[in-house]
């Protein structure tokens, strides 16, 4: 599932932070048992949940069924990045916020930064092993943990199997640097026709610097550390700034019309991206269903694969939640319990976060668009590999935004990706500095 | 385009020019005059303004026609296998109906909210305009002040304050913000001094009416094109409203129609449960039907009170 960072969540952070790293205090309440069962016997609990998601309220009806004593209500908000994040943090400033909120792991450290998560280290602790260990870490900021991980994105390569072997491309490229030579033999076979897209979301770039073990933020000594310019990340925007001086690549928009008409007529021929793009492909180019396969993404070492990612969200509990570790064992059950998991698989689109629903029956059906291929196969092979090191910083509004202008300069040719880099680095800091944050580098 | 036949009368008709040609006079005149050299200029800018805030309204209109794979493949400018009908019904049915009780929301808060502001406005304005009293100045000057506060940045004020009275996630979270309008106060105070004649009172309270009955009889049938343009203006700003919504409501079946299109848009394409794209597109071109429908009957009304206050 696509979950994006918050456009108005600025604004409200503006309004709403208390500009602190950890501005939480721990939540007082002590484990209750296993986190499974949920059941205190303390009397029914009722607990709201914000999300927008389809498929979620679904989940919560099955807990609802099986749970009389911890009723959950779903209730449906504005997507986060369209004004949901921001509710949700007002709500917290009111004081009557739900206990559990659906919240990107991208914007999980904006709400920490404005106090608006609960501190659910130790109820969850005893859940963290049935989780993707990287997963964990991104619902986790200072050592506290906030929240229960749903979904992930792996990035994998969709391709047009057809016309790969047209222009003679047997195997698709496993490393970057086959990646590069075959985007030259393909601009030479017919210079109107590109191996792939070099767009403009920031994001998708995330993903491939979060492969390259190429970090943006950091925390260490309660400070924010910003690396969006360093040596990782110079290396990365150096391969890509190579393809597109060599105008290997086309440049169209992402998840623009002009993409899939390029897609679609045959001019694009493949695209590196996440797990959730690979039904979007289908629905947006279906006259050219059956001709496509997903192949694991390019590596830098193909001794040691290391994958990247693009997504995922999880489940928060908020600041202010009276019953946190009942609302903590409500997430577990909803991202673990089978039941639950083949529902969001089937109907909200998820990837699960969990271990266990990797072996989905949900996950293993053939897709006729990608030629009949097991195409989630590629996605959990990959998912052991992915870098665990990826954390997002308070600031994502402000970065995504300056990263993607920067990206589609450099896809006109208006600017380096090095420069971009640069000076995206000087931006986020400053707008920490501005929201009051201490950061070093 | 049509041929005027004012500057035809003083040109001398052009001695090489067939009598078929000097018919067709302003094309030949173009570029003798001066005058006709800035018409055509301000047609021009005309056209490109036209096209840059059609084009948009063209794309709607044409993309919700389309199938969802006609949208990405063929014209994006044209239209392709017709499927207006069909997206309208898999509209109207799509995640149980969900769509009608959107437009009824909106409904109801629009023409609720636009109708109780009107009402306010005229009164307040008028009351402002007709009644000397202390502090009558400072009143308005605040309401003046209340117009340049742009309405989304009191939301999250607003969300704290309903939330005190346990007002959020009801109707009246959206209904009573939008009864307010200071522009509505402004306009109708505008008014009111231009057209309602101080002569018309006096005549009225000669004759023995209370000063409500010569409110509602008189001042505002006088006030009456005002009155069209603040309902007009409240409706559209309430049915185009976002923000203020998403951040009172919590429940999808309160939600307004803009709010539950953005959902829906967010969606997209991911997971089979998700409207396709080409219903969302045909979601926001039926949710803009009621105000061109608005717009087309009141407008008679509408652009005699535009223009109000605008010489005062």
């Amino acid at each position: 599932m696509k979950v994006r960072t918050a456009s108005l969540a600025a604004a409200a952070m503006a309004l709403v932070a208390t500009a602190a790293l950890t501005g939480c205090s721990s939540s007082g309440s002590t484990a209750s048992g296993s986190p499974g069962d949920g059941s205190t016997g303390s009397g029914p609990v009722t607990l709201d949940f914000w999300g927008w998601a389809p498929g979620y309220a679904q989940s919560v009806a099955l807990w609802n069924k099986s749970h009389p004593d911890i009723q959950v209500t779903f209730d449906t908000t504005a997507p986060g990045s369209k004004g949901g994040y921001t509710k949700m943090l007002t709500a917290v400033k009111a004081g009557n916020a739900p206990c559990l909120a659906q919240v990107g792991y991208e914007t999980l450290p904006s709400f920490a930064a404005a106090g608006a998560l609960q501190d659910v280290t130790s109820s969850a602790a005893s859940a963290k092993s049935r989780f993707a260990a990287w997963t964990w870490n991104q619902v986790s900021i200072g050592g506290a943990t906030y929240g229960i991980p749903v979904d992930t994105a792996p990035m994998a390569l969709m391709y047009r199997k057809d016309l790969f072997a047209k222009y003679g491309i047997t195997t698709p490229p496993a490393t970057w640097d086959a990646y590069a030579a075959d985007a030259a033999k393909v601009h030479a076979a017919d210079p109107s026709v590109y191996l792939g897209d070099f767009g403009n979301d920031a994001y998708n770039y995330a993903g491939l610097a979060w492969q390259a073990g190429a970090p943006w933020f950091g925390t260490a000594n309660q400070q924010w550390q910003v690396s969006l310019n360093n040596a990782g990340n110079q290396k990365v925007a150096a391969y890509w700034q190579g393809l597109l001086d060599k105008k290997l690549l086309k440049t169209d928009p992402s998840y623009d019309p002009s993409l899939y008409k390029d897609m679609a007529n045959g001019k694009i021929l493949s695209d590196v991206n996440a797990v959730w793009d690979a039904p979007i492909i289908a629905s947006s180019v279906a006259s050219t269903s059956g001709k496509w396969a997903v192949a694991p993404m390019p590596v830098w070492d193909a001794a040691d694969p290391v994958y990247g990612n693009d997504g995922g969200s999880a489940t928060a509990v908020l600041k202010g939640c009276a019953h946190a570790a009942q609302a903590t064992a409500f997430a577990v059950w909803m991202s673990t319990d089978a039941d639950s998991v083949s529902n969001l698989i089937k109907v909200t689109g998820i990837y699960p976060a969990a271990t266990s629903g990797l072996t989905n029956p949900a996950l293993s059906a053939p897709d006729s668009f990608y030629g009949g291929q097991k195409i989630y196969d590629v996605f959990n092979a990959e998912t052991p590999h992915i870098n665990t090191s990826w954390q997002w910083g308070p600031t994502m509004t402000q970065t995504s935004t300056d990263l993607g202008d920067g990206l589609g300069q450099a896809g006109t040719g208006g600017a380096t990706l090095p420069s971009v880099l640069g000076t995206v680095q000087t931006k986020t800091v400053a707008e920490m500095k501005q929201q009051g944050l201490t950061v070093s580098g | 385009m049509s041929p005027n036949p004012a500057p035809q009368l003083d040109r001398p008709a052009r001695q090489t020019a067939p009598a078929s040609a000097a018919r067709r006079a302003p094309v030949d005149a173009r570029p003798r005059a001066r005058f006709d050299t800035s018409r055509w200029v301000v047609l021009g800018v005309l056209v490109i303004a036209s096209v840059y805030f059609l084009a948009p309204v063209w794309w709607l209109l044409v993309s919700a026609t389309k199938t969802s794979s006609d949208l990405f493949s063929g014209e994006a400018f044209w239209f392709g296998h017709f499927a207006f009908f069909a997206n309208v019904r898999t509209l109207f049915t799509e995640q149980g109906g969900i769509y009608s009780t959107w437009l009824l929301n909106s409904a109801l808060y629009a023409v609720g909210g636009a109708t109780v502001s009107t009402l306010i406005s005229a009164m307040a304005g008028y009351a402002l305009s007709k009644y000397p009293f202390r502090g009558r100045e400072l009143t308005f000057n605040v309401v003046l002040a209340a117009v340049l506060v742009p309405q989304p940045l009191l939301a999250v004020p607003l969300y704290l304050m309903f939330s005190q009275v346990h007002l959020v996630n009801t109707y009246w979270a959206v209904l009573l913000p939008s009864m307010v309008s200071p522009f509505g106060v402004y306009l109708a105070r505008i008014y009111a001094g231009a057209s309602v004649p101080d002569e018309l009172l006096e005549a009225g309270r000669i004759d023995g009416a209370g000063e409500l009955r010569i409110f509602f009889t008189i001042s505002m049938r006088v006030m009456a094109p005002a009155l069209v343009t603040i309902f007009l203006f409240q409706f559209v700003a309430i049915w185009t409203n976002y923000l203020l919504p998403v951040l009172m409501l919590a429940n999808d079946r309160l939600q307004p129609v803009t709010e539950g299109i953005v959902g829906w848009q967010a969606q997209r394409a991911i997971g089979p449960s998700a409207v396709p794209y080409n219903i969302v597109i045909t979601a926001a071109m039926v949710s803009a039907i009621p105000l061109v429908v608005l717009f087309l009957s009141l407008q008679r009304y509408w652009r005699s009170g535009l223009t109000a206050g605008s010489v005062k």
